[in-house]
């Protein structure tokens, strides 16, 4: 098991430092920030002064030796706006954390059960139901399910606000809009996992037991089951994590996805830079955790 | 029926901003001509609450001298906790505000400015000319500074403060020093901020800013809101007094989102938004009362690098002339716009701006001539004109320009011009644009089509530096669109404007600039269009003005309904 744990530890490691470089050479094609910076009038020595001050006139190779070497002491430099960079992204992570974590609550709360009901009553009116919601969820784009859950729940029936992180309410609307697809996907995965299951021999053994049908469902045939979901659901956390630039647009939710596509916009490299690589640490610790659970739920991961 | 602010900027008030010449002294307009009366104090002092919407709130707790594009995105808050040299009024005319008067040495190498006396900071502390010269200084030659002005640093020997007085001294006569430092131009590093405040407390300053303007900042929420309330103190000045909100707390949040932005308004969570053309129709009877600011933002085409290759088909001036007329500018108007627009006559500078001349006509829409011209030259069903329009949707500038594209597109289509439309993200547009990639004539191969690069803008209200600039300079910045040794007359003409003192005869000659560019095709102007915002019951009034722009401004001018 250790062996295997400094495995995946290492493998993390080499990800991010790849994903790290990848990131610095590839947001240097989009454009030129001083360019941006200044007005598309601004002279040429005004833009070369400019670049100068942020540290762009510099050969690639320094920058990159430059911006690395400050990695290891959690400098992710300044923004061109001369807010550090590691301060613009905290403050934006608990409002796309805490919204993350609504909308996983809310692909749990409503996935499990439609799956296992799914599963459970196959061919009924509830398994259409359910397939039904799982299609819906995943052929319906966010943003359109947002304005519409906006224009109904906020305008017309005036039960929740329209927008903003201001209270528990608030929350609602933006996590269903994002987690309305991950309920589709995990009420699916769930359903084939559990037919899967609830076919296999030792759970037909436990029904000639003449266990309480509950009991095989929920006992029995579920925690098996719930192995594939846990991978998919660790992906789906580190998506969520990720902000939806999306949803928090018409949320006017303060998150890391609208940040990040405003630093892309204004070519804010040290900004975007700094959001990848969160991004990334997010997705890796994540998927790290889930195989090491996974070897932990099934022994045949970590003898292998 | 939507109220309509018109805005029309008065050109002859201008005279009496900068009023210079070489050999005769400038003057300032005078006292009693500011904001301050167009609202006022409305008696019971300010009250209650207003929300007001905007697509962002960036820049909140930043150091002005980092935010080198600050200029629109941080306006929304900035400019109503802090004050500048130089406003507008509600009818355009540029007033006296933290200056009094202004006026300029007979070389033109010194402007002095007179600066307001008993104007209190919102901590009690008095505004002097040291200060300001602090804050200009600040923003041109601190060395972290990365604010558009530092491009002044070349032309500015000093600037100084002596009792009230301020003076900049330049190594060349430079006639928009006063504008540099106005809440109108664009550029608006001219803030003014309290030395002694930065002094005490450093950099968190800038996250508590402490300014003159109507309005103190209470807190700020990321980017996401910021709180504001009326500054009342009872020492404060006659003009800061003149300027007393009508609303005592101003609560101002961030809503990019358009349709968002519609919802808060429909549910009474806001009081007042900026509106998407798009969505103004739907609004239209529902109750929401509109307020519409005439010609707020501008279009352009430009035909690109033709005068870098002799085989470019925009070389003629008569194709030049027919991809102008073939375009049914009223047509688009009424129908892409829902008549929230109207046909332009300017090059750069917009209906009612400085040097935009009010007698010259948007070109008159004409396909069976352009058609004519397009024969002369050569092209017909048999070789057709081929065009590629580059486009890019941009938040705050023009809307709707791809749609647009699509439609001027189609004007082009129907006399037999081959023409596509790319849209683009802005930023690379413009990479390719000024790195010459859309410059396909330039390589000399004829069949390439000819790219037409449509901008958006707002519409400043003094685009001199710009346009000399981008027309005059010889570099990679100017010659995508003209080509200065190809223009001589454009290069002396805009130079002539930049080095004339005397603002009345700087603004006849940039109209007469325009002119000459109008008779010579060498821009294609399309549309201006109106912004439009929605208001709650609970607004009376609002001094909308040109220089805002899109977004929601001048909000200390908002007056409650009774």
């Amino acid at each position: 098991m250790t062996r295997y744990l400094v495995g995946r530890i290492f493998q993390a490691v080499l990800g991010l430092v790849f994903i790290t470089t990848l990131v610095f050479f590839l947001v240097r094609l989009t454009g030129d920030p001083a360019r941006i910076l200044m007005s598309d009038f601004a002279p040429l020595e005004l833009r070369e002064e400019l670049a100068q001050r942020l540290g762009l006139d510099r050969p690639l190779y320094e920058q990159y030796l430059s911006y690395m070497g400050g990695l290891f002491s959690l400098d992710l430099g300044r923004s061109f706006n001369g807010q550090p960079v590691i301060d613009i992204l905290l403050a934006r992570f608990p409002a796309t954390a805490s919204l993350a974590l609504a909308a996983m609550f809310v692909a749990i709360v409503l996935g499990l059960p439609l799956g296992i009901l799914s599963a459970v009553y196959r061919g009924s009116a509830i398994d259409i139901f359910a397939r039904t919601v799982a299609l819906f969820g995943q052929s319906v784009p966010a943003f359109w399910l947002a304005i519409m859950l906006v224009l109904i729940f906020a305008v017309i029936l005036r039960i929740f606000p329209v927008a903003y992180s201001q209270g528990i309410e608030s929350y609602v609307l933006p996590a269903i809009a994002i987690g309305w697809a991950a309920v589709a996907g995990i009420a699916r995965l769930v359903r084939s996992s559990m037919l899967d299951v609830l076919d296999s021999d030792y759970v037909r053994m436990a029904r000639a037991k003449g266990l309480p049908s509950t009991v095989v469902v929920v006992k029995h045939a579920f925690r098996s089951a719930l192995i594939p979901v846990l991978t998919f659901a660790g992906l789906v956390l580190g998506s969520f994590l990720n902000g939806s630039v999306v949803v928090e647009t018409v949320f006017a939710w303060p998150g890391l996805g609208k940040l990040t596509l405003d630093a892309v916009n204004s070519r804010d490299f040290p900004v975007v830079q700094g959001a990848v690589i969160m991004i990334a640490v997010f997705f890796i610790t994540i998927n790290l955790l889930v195989d090491l659970l996974y070897a932990f739920l099934d022994p045949r991961v970590r003898y292998r | 029926m939507p109220r309509k602010f018109s805005t029309t900027v008065v050109a002859g008030a201008v005279l009496s901003l900068i009023m210079a010449s070489c050999g005769t002294q400038a003057q300032s307009p005078s006292e009693g001509e500011g904001p301050g009366n167009s609202g006022g104090d409305p008696g019971g002092g300010p009250q209650g609450e207003i929300v007001t919407i905007h697509s962002s709130l960036t820049g909140q707790g930043q150091d002005p001298i980092t935010q080198a594009a600050l200029e629109w995105s941080h306006k929304p808050w900035w400019d109503d906790v802090h004050d500048f040299i130089i406003e507008q009024d509600p009818d355009g005319n540029l007033v006296p505000a933290l200056a009094t008067e202004w006026d300029v040495s007979e070389d033109g190498l010194t402007w002095t400015f007179t600066i307001r006396e008993g104007v209190k900071f919102h901590n009690g502390d008095t505004l002097d000319a040291e200060d300001v010269a602090w804050s200009w200084n600040r923003v041109i030659f601190d060395p972290e500074s990365t604010h558009t002005m530092i491009g002044r640093a070349s032309v500015v020997e000093s600037i100084t403060a002596d009792g009230n007085q301020v003076m900049v001294e330049t190594t060349t006569p430079q006639a928009a020093v006063p504008m540099w430092w106005s809440e109108v131009d664009g550029e608006s590093g001219g803030a003014v901020y309290s030395k002694a405040y930065f002094e005490e407390v450093g950099n968190e300053m800038w996250s508590q800013p402490v300014g003159t303007g109507p309005y103190e900042l209470v807190s700020m929420d990321g980017e996401q809101s910021a709180t504001l309330t009326a500054f009342v103190d009872d020492d404060r000045s006659d003009w800061q007094k003149d300027r007393t909100p009508g609303f005592k707390d101003l609560i101002m949040r961030a809503a990019p989102d358009p349709s968002t932005r519609v919802a808060l308004l429909q549910t009474g969570e806001a009081d007042v938004v900026p509106l998407p053309i798009s969505s103004v129709e739907e609004l239209e009877g529902s109750g929401v009362e509109l307020i519409e600011v005439e010609n707020a933002a501008q279009s352009v085409m430009w035909c690109l690098g033709f005068s870098l290759n002799p085989d470019s088909p925009c070389n003629e001036v008569g194709v030049r002339e027919a991809l102008s007329i073939a375009i049914d500018r009223a047509g688009i108007a009424e129908s892409v716009y829902r008549g929230y627009a109207a046909p332009h006559n300017g090059y750069m500078a917009g209906p009612g701006a400085f040097g935009n001349p009010e007698d010259l006509a948007a070109p008159a829409y004409d396909p069976d001539r352009a058609q004519q011209l397009l024969a002369d030259a050569g092209f017909d069903e048999s070789n057709p004109l081929s065009v590629v329009l580059v486009v890019a949707d941009v938040p705050g500038d023009m809307p709707m320009m791809p749609t647009m594209a699509e439609a001027i597109a189609g004007n082009y289509q129907a006399i037999g011009i081959e023409a596509t439309v790319r849209i683009g993200e802005e930023e690379a547009n413009k990479e390719a644009l000024f790195g010459f990639e859309y410059n396909g004539q330039e390589s000399g191969d004829p069949s390439l089509p000819v790219t037409l690069y449509m901008r958006g803008m707002d519409n400043r209200f003094y685009f001199v530096d710009s346009q000399v600039t981008q027309f005059t300079d010889d570099s990679e910045n100017g010659s995508s669109v003209w080509n200065a040794e190809e223009f001589p007359d454009m290069t002396e003409r805009l130079s002539g404007v930049a080095g004339e003192l005397d603002i009345d005869a700087q603004e006849e000659l940039l109209a007469d600039y325009h002119r000459w560019m109008a008779e010579n095709w060498l821009q294609i102007p399309l549309l201006t269009a109106n912004a439009v915002f929605g208001v709650s019951d609970a607004i009376s009034d609002w001094d909308a003005r040109i220089a805002g722009k899109g977004f929601v401004h001048n909000q200390w001018s908002l007056r409650p309904a009774d």
